[in-house]
């Protein structure tokens, strides 16, 4: 059997060190043809990096590689690319301002250019042919891409990468943006590729997506190799086990099946409007409560979110919050209100990460600081230490820029800027989104701690999994308007929520 | 067990690494003045650092010092003030025409004059959403256009009234300098105008985001630096006894070459610092002092300052290479 399907890729004694960080140590990998191969670790176990060097865009201090035979030594990721490796990244990967047809021929116009001149007709229907083939018909080629979303443009990407007929495809955390629909575009890529005994390396931080989609799961810890569980193995919790390196804690959301909440009302959300993004919205929010808000991405919760904080203006309708239910019209109001915001995008909005841990945590609580004008240096570090403990944050020093954290202990330091400032209603935007499960499961913790101390939430999420886990009630939103709420006592089911989501 | 370990001692090493270089970050400005003053006073033959000259340094710095300690704050938010030159101009004009019946006008004129074109600064860019280094063009030219005009149309010279001909002494020039760097030094490190104002050049969108009111803040630091240009204002005033079109021309790139030889960056954020632009003053003054003790030509000392500039960009810019994939 085993010489029936032959090696595509293999990696052996793979080494990368970065400055002084060993993030590959002594790797080693097999693909075969018509496989499908997981990889998982926790942020900064490696992932990336052995697969950046598998696609070219790094270079292997040492160790080698061999591609269908041959020994394989990518000097950049447009070797890798003609050699018949094409990578996914999690970031976007297209140019703004190029039209879509542009985007996918990039770089690559020999098949549409006649004697050096490139037939623009040529592009645009070759990339329709494109489009049409992997599911996303409704993207048009000639449009500009600026004009797509961020999903829209994934798929754009993917197109792209398989306009090359690649012998593997490599997908870093491809799928952590998309919504459903985009998901399942990419699981039919796989299929696609399976069946024509192609191979994929698929990263992944949602682990039962893993166990859907994957043949084979190869866990990676420190950047060294720990095992490859294959078919029926493949269970989440050895996953889990194997990732962190030890017995993770029986619980991992709230055990309680109850909703328990106040009665007081601390904040509301009524009939408000947003152009055609949100229709008609009423919600309140209760004194101890965790209100999910789930869907697909664009049925508008995020937008609802940056409403209710007030960073963008609802054409009607009205937010109010506090004792005094006093009006949101600006951000301002709403810290005034004691609320505070953990934005989806975590790096671009809701942290300075060139700054200090201690500066990033302290921004919002410079009022409540100073005494007759001057903020001592003495009071800011004692805030800051105490959100440190408080939020378990690892750290060397509070005055370490943010940037050398982990992807679990940045979205404390955004969590601590809020504590810090005593917030006591928090809105989270896909407050786990990109984290590993170690990290996730200290950011669950948490929430159950404010909700103990009398905080509400509102938890803006599109994995269902963490929405009924965690939330006293879920409101499902679809098209921008609320479709359904579910209490947590009424038993919170994957299926029921799907359901009322599309 | 081991494993733990390893990976313990990995971050370690990584942290210590990281220290290191902000080490480097922090030290490198403090070690150019060393450098360059040890290489000038070799040269010259200890002339250089005899005590009549470094007094000469020091209060040809003053006046630079007091309009850098403004300038720190709106660069501190990234953005970049091409004003200045334009506008000392015009308030030395207005203050010497206002002056000329009663001289004690003359300081609150410069700096009411200063703080309105800073804040036209402001508005071009907060309500029109034009960066400042387009918007401080603009008000360059447009004060150092009106101030030409009006003193081409003038039949006398703007000179200074006598009474304040007293006040053209060291003592005077590095006394205000020395308020300048203390008020902005407590107001830098100590308040929130300083430590927002960094804030919104590390992450412009996470400071509004997180709904701090940026606007007031931007506000306020070009305010400010409208305060202490109006001072520098009256400062060049003084010294230069009269106004001509001429007056403050070239200080707004000297300004920004001061910043730059100090080590801050010109995006703004975490490492702007008071005492930076303070050595950056020193290290300026004390090179072109020294270029002229050396004997360098005055056509020549232009090309100079550039290389000097690209050796300092060379060394110490701040190239936030940080990221990277692990």
């Amino acid at each position: 059997m085993k010489d029936e399907k032959e090696v595509i890729v293999s990696v052996k004694g793979m080494n990368k060190t970065f400055v002084s960080t060993r993030a590959v140590v002594d790797m080693h990998l097999e693909i075969r043809q018509g496989e499908v191969r997981g990889l998982i670790g926790e942020n900064g176990s490696g992932k990336s990096t052995l697969s950046s060097m598998i696609a070219g865009s790094l270079n292997p201090d040492s160790g080698e590689m061999w591609f269908l035979g041959k020994i394989y030594s990518p000097k950049s990721s447009v070797e890798g690319q003609n050699a018949g490796i094409a990578m996914m990244i999690q970031e976007a990967g297209t140019i703004n301002g190029l039209s879509v047809a542009e985007n996918i021929f990039m770089g690559n116009h020999g098949e549409v250019s006649t004697a050096g001149f490139v037939s623009k007709r040529k592009m645009i229907n070759q990339s329709r042919k494109i489009l049409e083939l992997i599911g996303a018909t409704e993207v048009m080629p000639e449009k500009i891409i600026d004009e797509y979303s961020f999903e829209d443009r994934k798929l754009i990407e993917i197109a792209k990468a398989l306009h090359g007929n690649p012998e593997m495809l490599i997908l870093d955390e491809t799928t952590t943006a998309l919504s459903q629909r985009g998901r399942d575009i990419i699981y039919k890529i796989i299929e696609k590729m399976k069946t024509e005994r192609k191979a994929v390396l698929f990263i992944s931080h949602d682990l039962e997506e893993l166990r859907k989609v994957c043949d084979s799961v190869t866990i990676m810890r420190d950047g060294e190799y720990v095992s490859t569980l294959k078919g029926k193995d493949i269970r989440i919790d050895t996953m889990r086990q194997l990732m962190v390196g030890r017995e993770l804690k029986e619980h991992y959301y709230r055990t309680d099946q109850k909703a328990q909440y106040g009665d007081e009302v601390v904040l509301s959300v009524e009939n408000v409007s947003l152009d055609s993004r949100l229709q008609e919205v009423s919600l309140e929010l209760h004194k101890g409560e965790i209100l999910g808000i789930g869907g697909l991405t664009n049925c508008g919760m995020h937008d609802l979110g940056k409403v209710i904080y007030g960073l963008t203006k609802p054409d009607s309708g009205e937010v109010r919050a506090g004792k005094k239910r006093k009006l949101i019209k600006h951000a301002y109001d709403a810290t005034a209100c004691n609320m505070g915001y953990i934005p989806k995008d975590r790096e671009k909005e809701g942290l300075m990460t060139t700054s200090s841990v201690s500066d990033n945590i302290v921004i919002m609580s410079y009022e409540k600081l100073k005494r007759k004008m001057l903020i001592s240096r003495k009071s800011e570090r004692g805030l800051v230490n105490e959100q440190v403990k408080k939020l378990r944050i690892k750290l060397a020093s509070i005055n370490q820029a943010v940037v050398y954290l982990s992807g679990g202990n940045k979205q404390k330091v955004v969590i601590g800027k809020w504590t810090a400032n005593d917030a006591q209603i928090i809105l989270m935007d896909c407050p786990t989104r990109g984290i590993d499960i170690g990290a996730k499961s200290a950011i669950y913790d948490l929430m159950e701690e404010f909700k103990k101390e009398g905080r509400s939430m509102i938890m803006i999420s599109e994995e269902l999994s963490e929405l009924i886990g965690m939330a006293d009630r879920v409101i499902i939103m679809k098209d921008g308007r609320i479709s359904a709420t579910l209490m947590r006592d009424e038993g919170l089911e994957e299926q029921k929520l799907i359901k009322s989501m599309i | 067990m081991n494993e733990n370990k390893n990976t313990m001692e990995v971050k370690s090493i990584k942290m210590k690494e990281f220290r290191h270089n902000e080490m480097i970050q922090k030290l490198l400005p403090f070690l150019g003045l060393i450098i360059v003053v040890t290489i000038f006073s070799v040269i010259t033959k200890g002339q250089a650092i005899a005590l009549s000259n470094i007094t000469i340094v020091l209060v040809q710095s003053c006046i630079y010092m007091v309009a850098a300690m403004g300038v720190t704050f709106t660069i501190s938010q990234g953005n970049m003030d091409m004003s200045l030159g334009g506008i000392i101009v015009a308030s030395c004009m207005a203050a010497g025409i206002l002056g000329e019946s009663s001289p004690w006008v003359i300081l609150p004129i410069c700096i009411i004059v200063s703080i309105i074109c800073e804040l036209i600064v402001a508005v071009i860019h907060i309500y029109l959403n034009i960066p400042t280094i387009i918007g401080s063009f603009i008000v360059m030219y447009l004060a150092r256009g009106i101030a030409s005009t009006i003193m081409l149309n003038r039949s006398a010279n703007i000179v200074l009234p006598n009474a304040l001909k007293t006040l053209d002494h060291n003592y005077f020039y590095c006394f205000i300098a020395m308020m300048a760097i203390i008020v902005s030094y407590i107001l830098s490190e100590y308040t929130q105008l300083g430590k927002i104002n960094r804030a919104i050049g590390a992450n412009q969108s996470a400071v509004e985001t997180s709904g701090v009111p940026m606007n007031k803040y931007k506000i306020l630091a070009f305010i400010y630096s409208g305060i202490t240009l109006g001072i520098a204002s009256f400062m060049m005033f003084i010294r230069s006894v009269g106004v001509t079109a001429k007056t403050g021309m070239g200080f707004e790139t000297n300004t920004i070459l001061i910043l730059v030889i100090g080590g801050i960056s010109l995006t703004g954020g975490s490492n702007v610092r008071v005492i930076k632009a303070v050595i950056g003053c020193l290290l300026f003054a004390f090179l072109d002092n020294a270029l002229i003790l050396v004997g360098v030509n005055s056509t020549e000392v232009g090309l100079i300052k550039g290389i000097i500039f690209l050796a300092a960009v060379a060394v110490g810019f701040d190239r936030k290479s940080m990221t990277h994939i692990v």
